[in-house]
């Protein structure tokens, strides 16, 4: 696992951009995400930045994830087969400064294939939640980058690795 | 010496900031000294083999040098059947590992009924990370868990977990996917991996801090 990048938030973000993050040759990136702050609530999407850094926010994403929450009621709504982000990376987060974290393992990214993705977040909410998911951007491209969409806004940082 | 009688100091050395040709034993002393640049390594804090045992501790974590922990785990069995993987931590400065509380959230899926469970718990005495263990020495566990913050005080020390094993059930497959928290957002020493009744029959583990370069 090599270390590749590291990028922060400048306080609560709507939208976090990591851009030029592949090309690198590797078969699979990884990201540790960690929530700084929450406490603008709401769950992350994401998005990819094509070859040409054009950020894709078309209906070329599919996904099937669930939400795990420690007082029950586990969400099984998240999938699509037409969607225009990823989703959930992580989600409940409305409280600030309580933590959590993610991890998004990305294959795929440095040749015109599908990019498939993997991830699973941790929160806190009034109580804990989890996402577990799996996705692809259904388009045969090179990606350079993502954008994590936060619904609600976030302090984050995100370290990058390529993985041998 | 130069030919003019000068003898040169050796350059300061510091992570991200070194000088100089370096031969196999400058690079081990200045890696232990944390002086020697070395990007993206994970990092091993302590592993653990063994057999016989009620717990499993790692008590010296490195809770404040690394933002995410690491822990895998092979070769995990129980004494008893039907038993729990369970993953409890202790607050910096208290004795005892944490007992009451926890919360955790995870899913599972059996092999042998095609059952797929969600597992909740709000007030638990530990964070599960697999149920219903089989005691087969050839069906042990193996997975892993993250651990998220452990060295920061104002925020909950979360986990993330996955795990596979044969189960209680004719040793079918299972997995156990998901994670948890201690109920209490403060700095973690210490992790215990252990199981909710009779001993670990045998064990593989290790700790690894996963270094963030700010």
């Amino acid at each position: 696992m090599n270390f590749l990048e590291h990028f922060a938030t400048d306080g609560r973000v709507s939208t976090f951009d990591l851009q030029n993050i592949f090309g690198k040759g590797y078969n699979e990136y990884r990201i540790y995400l960690k929530i700084i702050d929450g406490g603008g609530g709401g769950y992350m999407g994401l998005r990819v930045y094509d070859n040409s850094n054009t950020l894709v926010s078309g209906n070329e994403y599919q996904y099937a994830s669930k939400e795990f929450k420690s007082s029950g009621s586990y969400d099984s709504t998240w999938f699509s087969s037409n969607a225009d982000q990823i989703a959930p990376i992580v989600t409940g987060v409305n409280a600030s400064k309580q933590g959590g974290g993610a991890v998004i393992r990305i294959f795929n990214a440095d040749i015109a294939k599908f990019t498939f993705f993997t991830f699973e977040g941790v929160s806190q909410d009034s109580n804990f939640h989890a996402a577990v998911g799996k996705a692809c951007h259904k388009t045969a491209e090179i990606i350079s980058g993502i954008r994590l969409v936060n619904s609600g806004s976030k302090e984050l940082t995100a370290t990058i690795y390529g993985v041998e | 010496m130069s030919e003019f009688g000068y003898i040169p100091e050796a350059p300061e050395q510091s992570f991200g900031n070194n000088k100089g040709i370096f031969n196999p034993k400058d690079i081990y002393d200045l890696t232990r000294a944390g002086k020697y640049t070395n990007l993206g390594q994970l990092e091993l804090i302590e592993t653990q083999t063994g057999s016989g045992v009620g717990a499993i501790d790692f008590v010296d974590i490195k809770e404040t040098e690394y933002d995410i922990h690491f822990l895998t785990i092979q070769n995990f069995s129980v004494a008893t059947d039907g038993q729990t993987c369970a993953i409890r931590m202790r607050n910096a400065g208290s004795s005892s590992f944490v007992e009451a509380g926890n919360q955790w959230a995870n899913q599972t899926g059996r092999a042998d009924s095609g059952t797929f469970s969600g597992n909740p718990s709000t007030s638990s005495t530990y964070i599960e990370i697999g149920r219903l263990l089989g005691n087969d020495t050839n069906a042990t566990l193996g997975g892993f868990v993250y651990f998220y913050n452990l060295g920061d005080s104002s925020k909950y020390s979360m986990t993330s977990h996955y795990t596979s094993y044969g189960n209680e059930f004719s040793n079918e497959y299972m997995f156990n996917v998901g994670g948890g928290h201690n109920n209490v957002p403060t700095q973690v020493d210490g992790i215990r991996l252990t199981t909710t009744g009779g001993n670990i029959s045998v064990y593989e583990t290790s700790l690894y801090g996963i270094k963030v370069y700010k």
